[in-house]
């Protein structure tokens, strides 16, 4: 319920932004009114995030490597489809146990829409929604458990391989700036729900493939795109 | 002007969705917890005065609860490498005749491994599968849930006769 209440608030703070968009009058050159600046299909843009990577390379021990392809139209929706694959090697400090996640596949389907649709700028300003489905094989290894006053210890437990599937929903905000002809670089911020992830053994799932640590909402990508564009016909002045 | 509005939405949007609690609530071992209790109708809760509480076979023969007062509960930590351990109560108040001086609570249990938060970790579900008491002072015995997973709730509770 409160998870509930907290996304509406979300949507309430986030919505009346988008609704304030001012409208502009575009006229083409044969001096008519038209409704958008852009042409219909801007073209295919492909990314990868280069977040994860990174924060492998300086000790993360989790992380997903991931690609995404959406489609543009009128620059300001913009479907989109990302994948990748996830894995982990986790051993919190101070915890007696580690966490692996085999290298897993997950995928997610959504939209970006810019809010800066008619602006004839580089880039774009964008909120998003994704729904993401994953599907893990995990385990919990090296594990010690202690009884102190018998003074009894054991190490080296395990609770054996399973595998789970896991979907969620996103809401994004993110940033897309063009660097050199198709050449982009953005980021975007994302919160996530989690809907439900089955458990098919003793051990709950905690790092998900695509969507992180099942106890942290938020997350972040940081990514290197390029985008396939038509050649643009009969350019609009706003 | 437009675009510091998102950004400062979303900021806030950040700090309010930000990470919750990040501790264990539940126990990292099996701990059953004893309730002491005054037969009655209804029983009430009581305490008991000068017992010693210690497990058999503990390695270094070390004593639980020695010789305390104003008992009115207490744990009985279960054994990772064993399924049954005894705690004695031994009634250290010298008025109490050899008879009655001690009672025996005994545990016999399965359990499992299992991985339930990242906070609390890999721990050992334990379930109570048979509950034996001996009654030369304790009156009546109840094992309340098979299953011991919380430190806060009793498994056990124990009933004596209420002093006059």
């Amino acid at each position: 319920m409160l998870q509930k209440i907290k996304i509406i608030l979300f949507l309430l703070v986030i919505i009346p932004f988008g609704i304030q968009a001012k409208k502009n009058v575009i006229v083409n050159e044969q001096g008519d009114t038209v409704k958008y600046l852009h042409p219909k299909f801007n073209g295919i843009t492909l990314g990868v995030d280069l977040f994860s990577p990174v924060t492998n390379l300086i000790g993360q021990k989790y992380g997903n490597y991931e690609m995404s392809i959406d489609a543009g139209f009128y620059n300001r929706f913009y479907p989109v489809y990302e994948f990748g694959l996830s894995y982990a090697n986790e051993t919190p400090d101070g915890a007696k146990y580690t966490y692996k996640v085999s290298p897993s596949f997950y995928n997610r389907i959504g939209l970006n829409y810019n809010i800066l649709y008619n602006k004839d700028i580089p880039g774009l300003l964008f909120v998003g929604l994704r729904y993401g489905l994953s599907f893990a094989n995990y385990e919990v290894t090296n594990i010690t458990i202690s009884a102190p006053y018998w003074e009894e210890t054991l190490t080296n437990l395990s609770i054996p391989k399973t595998t789970s599937i896991a979907h969620w929903g996103e809401l994004l905000l993110g940033l897309q700036v063009k660097l050199y002809k198709g050449l982009m670089m953005g980021w975007s911020v994302r919160y996530k729900l989690l809907f439900a992830a089955s458990q098919k053994g003793d051990a709950k799932q905690w790092i998900i493939p695509g969507f992180g640590k099942s106890n942290n909402p938020l997350g972040f990508n940081f990514t290197i795109n390029y985008r396939f564009s038509p050649k643009e016909k009969n350019r609009v002045k706003e | 002007m437009y675009l510091s509005k998102i950004l400062i939405a979303f900021i806030i949007t950040l700090v309010f969705f930000s990470c919750g609690d990040k501790y264990c609530n539940e126990s990292g071992i099996g701990m059953p917890l004893v309730g002491v209790y005054a037969l009655g109708t209804p029983p009430v809760a009581a305490k008991i005065n000068s017992v010693t509480i210690y497990g058999v076979d503990q390695v270094k023969d070390s004593i639980l609860y020695n010789n305390v007062s104003d008992l009115g509960s207490f744990y009985t930590p279960l054994s990772i490498t064993r399924d049954m351990v005894k705690y004695v109560i031994r009634y250290d108040d010298p008025n109490v005749g050899m008879q009655f001086k001690y009672d025996t609570l005994t545990y016999t249990y399965s359990k499992q491994l299992e991985f339930e938060t990242p906070e609390c970790g890999a721990m050992y579900k334990f379930t109570i599968e048979e509950f034996k008491y001996t009654t030369h002072s304790i009156a009546y015995a109840e094992l309340v849930t098979p299953e011991v997973n919380n430190l806060e709730s009793q498994t056990v509770k124990i009933y004596y006769v209420a002093e006059d």
